[in-house]
């Protein structure tokens, strides 16, 4: 019996072992779902078709988040109010790892609707180790609606309550500085009071998303007490490298000079704000940053991006709300930056950045691919701009969609039908 | 006698961390799908897409339709009819296009869906490789089309027999037990010579990978998306009849995660297109996660890499070398004090077999007594050694333990408008974490390990004992802590792009590592002590 007992020992583990591969069995998934029919695809590009910022920050977090289990859970999640400086605040400030955090709106009336209280729980957020384990972020959000979240939801919520968003974003610093136990030398800067000055800066907030670095505010014609304060804080000969999101209409040269007495300035701008985001895909800072005698770390910003195989993430310039959530979708999946498009228009400058990076035929099994992604519904972006937009990011000829992208070799055009007879 | 304090610290030690290594365990039983999720993570939701898996919902006129609108390029035009059971085979010949330069013929079954759903994946490869593809019951009459060039029969013999290929020069037949099978063979098969199948393997990391899922009994559903294989190069792979994802299917989707190098902006990326109503939402989830980019160091939190790999081998070889030590000390050492016995057993987990050659190295020698206790005569190395482990065997694992519960907890972080800008790293998770360990890892060693070693060994005062014991934890633990905290620094905040969590295996690593970092460089610091006769070696 003892034998017996003993030989079936590597069994039960030979069973645990075939078993561990993994087991995904479970009812159909996708039946009638309210917006699946409305989610149209093209080859290389996915719309994910919110009509308003609420079921398009949804839409957003159920597409980055399967929230199966801990790996695909979010970290933490955001709530911000339906004000376009905090949620751009936030969004640059909070989403990156360690936090990993997508963004939900209140509603106008400051409370958390149904359906976006259901997504939090669907979320079941993991928590953020080096922050107390919190998990909801709350930024301006009414007691009574936090209080909901930790009575009902069982979340721990830390609070960050600031309306003017230049001191937001200071107070966002310190918290980022505990939280990774360092200031970020490079700081995207942003002005506060011009009417564009946040659509100009959505890109290089794409990619706060996805890298966490430094953000602060200015004015079109001065800096605030609170962005020189974060400046200083930044160590070292060169202090801050600095980022102006806009050309000197948005931050003026008097406050470009003004930020040198702090380190490094650039510009990533455009002529218009489709243009800054299409500049902001494509621009590249990097050089010397910090270090001893030893151990200098460069500085590194921007995506970069000047050739095909990667991922976009197209957004009408006048959704601020709804693409501000959407960069989330530079932080998971295929990574990648915004750029600003009209409703049924892709503006030149986006249009000659497309062609830049546009596939090409490259290897007999299989060939670079561009991905993109469509915020919002068809009236937010028409489904002819998203099959132009498909055509940009596809492998084929522009002015001859034909071609195969499986290279040069001449093909038969009679089809299998006509010579098998 | 013996002292209650030092197994109820090797207890805590032993609860804490074992406690973790469960917490990390349970990790991979949740991704084998064993463990459902509290919360329904369907509920709520507004479409089924995902960032790595698109997913197209329909009947197989729906998809056909769907995709004819969707996807305009000529390459990827198939027949303008919906395929069904009876025209599948009239739907492919009309879809393709052949490449008269190609050297390969693929050879495929007619007939019902069961012969579909063995074909389809060479009928993807044909698709987008323009290769010319014969039905088995139409060799004579498509001589010219096999006529010098290598015949791949896809299928088992039950659809495609020997009897069929009589004639045929040359020719290589793709099987496999299950469709699914097949599916995968075909996604990493590549003949060099004559261009035939994807070559999809593990180590081509720079290819952008879309395959198109659907299973085996809505190959139907699988033909109408043939679009994707002309436009985006997708190959087919199969889940199972009850919507979840077949062992060969799993494993071959997760050697599929891309990684990256600087950000995760860069090429490639993977994609899914699901085609099918039984997929699951579980596996659905699964798929997406099996793809999603990782730093290249390991392949993250779920998928295996060669940095978790060579961690796991080095906890569980030190793990055997303490139960090792400790079993044999029980039998073989009975002169051996208990508390280093079990300061030998915990140190050495934490020192795979650097701990066991010590050990040996230690206690194989001569023994003498020195006021009625028994020590060993050794050289000056491994007195230092044997010194350096009374320290460590209950420090670093203490520190682990209490490092362990910080990250459980989460670290604590200050970051108010008054606190100095200067020292704001103080307030900071990270050095408030090593700060916490050392602190509170030199308090459990003092208080209930030197202290009451030293009340049983000495004649002293109290206070003066334990100043004595804190003193000496204090350099042991100072010791060790030059090398552990440094090494958990760098790994943690420089080397690893994103700090691992309190269940990644990554965690362990750093830190079991560090820990043995830590000995290397405290050994030499012991040296120094048994040479000033600070510390005894001989125990």
């Amino acid at each position: 019996m003892e034998t017996c007992n003993m030989k079936l020992i590597p069994l039960i583990l030979g069973l645990l072992i075939l078993f561990s591969c993994g087991k995904s069995e479970g009812p159909s998934a996708g039946a009638d779902l309210a917006l699946q029919e409305e989610s149209t695809v093209t080859a290389f590009t996915t719309r994910l078709p919110g009509s308003d910022p609420q079921t398009q920050a949804l839409l957003l977090t159920q597409t980055v988040y399967a929230a199966t289990r801990e790996d695909n859970a979010a970290g933490a999640i955001m709530l911000v109010p339906q004000d376009e400086a905090i949620a751009f605040t936030a969004m640059h400030r909070i989403t990156h790892m360690p936090v990993n955090a997508p963004l939900f709106y209140l509603d106008e009336e400051g409370k958390i609707s149904p359906e976006t209280f259901q997504e939090m729980r669907r979320l079941r957020p993991d928590g953020v180790m080096q922050d107390g384990q919190k998990q909801v972020y709350a930024v301006n959000v009414p007691e009574g609606e936090v209080r909901r979240i930790e009575d009902n939801l069982k979340y721990k919520v830390r609070r960050f309550n600031e309306t003017d968003p230049v001191k937001l974003a200071e107070l966002l610093d310190r918290w980022q500085a505990a939280l990774k136990a360092d200031h970020p030398d490079e700081v995207i800067i942003s002005a506060v009071d011009h009417p564009d000055g946040i659509k100009h800066g959505m890109g290089a907030m794409g990619w706060n998303a996805h890298m966490g670095r430094g953000f602060a505010w200015v004015y079109t014609d001065s800096v605030p007490e609170a962005t020189k304060k974060m400046l200083k804080r930044r160590y070292g000969r060169h202090g801050s490298y600095m980022y102006l999101t806009g050309g000197p209409e948005v931050i003026s040269d008097k406050v470009a000079k003004e930020l040198g007495e702090y380190g490094h300035v650039r510009r990533v701008a455009g002529e218009d704000v489709y243009a800054s985001s299409a500049v902001n895909a494509g621009y590249k800072d990097f050089g010397r940053n910090f270090g001893w005698a030893w151990g200098w770390t460069p500085r590194e910003f921007g995506w970069g991006i000047a050739q095909a195989g990667h991922n976009y993430i197209f957004s009408n310039a006048d959704n601020v709300l709804g693409t501000i959530p959407a960069v989330v979708l530079g932080h998971m999946g295929k990574h990648g930056p915004v750029l600003l498009v009209d409703n049924d228009e892709l503006p030149p400058s986006v249009a000659d950045y497309l062609e830049m990076v546009k596939p090409f035929p490259a290897n007999p099994q299989e060939t670079i691919l561009n991905f993109g992604w469509i915020i919002g519904d068809d009236s937010t972006i028409s489904r002819d701009l998203q099959k132009e937009i498909d055509r940009y990011l596809s492998p084929f000829p522009l002015e001859n969609s034909g071609d195969t992208i499986n290279g040069d070799s001449e093909t038969e055009q009679d089809t299998l039908n006509k010579t098998q007879t | 006698m013996l002292r209650w304090t030092y197994p109820v610290l090797a207890v805590f030690i032993l609860v804490v961390v074992g406690f973790g290594l469960g917490l990390t365990l349970k990790e991979g039983v949740e991704v084998a799908g064993f463990v459902k999720p509290d919360q329904d993570p369907e509920r709520g939701r507004l479409m089924m897409h995902m960032k790595n898996t698109t997913r197209i919902s329909g009947n197989v006129q729906e998809i056909h339709d769907r995709l004819k609108e969707a996807i305009p390029y000529e390459a990827a035009q198939t027949a303008d009819y919906v395929p069904g059971i009876t025209n599948w085979k009239d739907f492919v010949k009309s879809s393709l296009t052949i490449d008269s330069t190609a050297t390969h013929v693929i050879i495929i079954s007619a007939g019902g869906e069961d012969a579909l759903a063995w074909a389809l994946p060479a009928i993807f490869f044909a698709k987008y490789n323009n290769s010319p593809l014969v039905f088995a019951d139409e060799l004579a009459a498509n001589r010219n089309l096999l006529q010098g060039r290598k015949a791949f029969i896809i299928g088992p013999e039950e659809f495609i027999t020997d009897r069929d290929l009589e004639g045929l020069e040359v020719h290589e037949r793709i099987t496999a037990s299950t469709p699914a099978g097949l599916a995968v063979k075909i996604a990493r098969y590549r003949d060099s010579e004559t261009g035939f199948g994807w070559g999809r393997e593990y180590h081509r990391r720079t290819g952008y990978f879309q395959y198109v899922i659907t299973t085996p009994f809505e190959a139907l559903q699988g033909l109408a998306a043939l679009p994707l294989a002309g436009s985006n190069a997708a190959a087919i792979l199969y889940a199972n009849e009850k919507g979840g994802l077949p062992g060969i299917t799993d494993a071959y989707m997760w050697s599929q995660r891309p990684d990256w190098f600087v950000t995760p902006s860069e090429g490639p990326f993977r994609h899914f297109w699901v085609v099918s109503e039984r997929l699951s939402y579980a596996a659905q989830g699964r798929m997406d996660l099996s793809i999603e980019k990782a730093s290249y160091p390991d392949l993250g939190h779920v998928a295996l890499g060669p940095l978790e790999a060579g961690i796991i081998i080095f906890i569980v070889l030190g793990i055997a070398g303490g139960i090792f030590i400790m079993v044999h000390s029980s039998y073989m050492l009975p002169g051996v004090m208990l508390p280093m016995k079990i300061s030998w057993t915990l140190g050495s987990m934490l020192l795979p077999v650097l701990g066991v050659i010590l050990y040996f190295s230690a206690y194989r020698r001569p023994v003498y007594h020195e006021h009625k206790m028994m020590r060993w005569l050794r050289p000056q190395n491994i007195q230092s050694a044997a010194a350096t482990m009374m320290g460590f065997g209950y420090g670093a694992p203490a520190m682990i333990a209490v490092a362990w519960l910080f990250a459980y907890f989460g670290f604590p972080i200050f970051y108010g408008e008054t606190f100095n800008e200067t020292v704001f790293w103080l307030g900071a998770g990270m050095p408030v974490m090593m700060l916490g360990m050392y602190l509170g890892a030199i308090l459990l060693a003092a208080f209930l390990v030197q202290f009451p070693m030293k009340q049983s060994m000495m004649e002293m005062e109290n206070g003066e004992m334990l100043w004595n014991a804190l003193k000496v934890t204090f350099l042991s633990m100072t010791a060790v802590s030059l090398g552990m905290m440094t090494f958990t620094w760098w790994m943690m905040m420089t080397h690893l792009p994103m700090m691992p969590q309190e269940d990644d295996i990554m965690w362990f690593g750093t830190i079991w590592i560090a820990s043995f970092v830590g000995f290397i460089v405290a050994w030499p610091l012991n040296w120094v002590m048994i040479r000033k006769k600070l510390k005894n070696g001989n125990m």
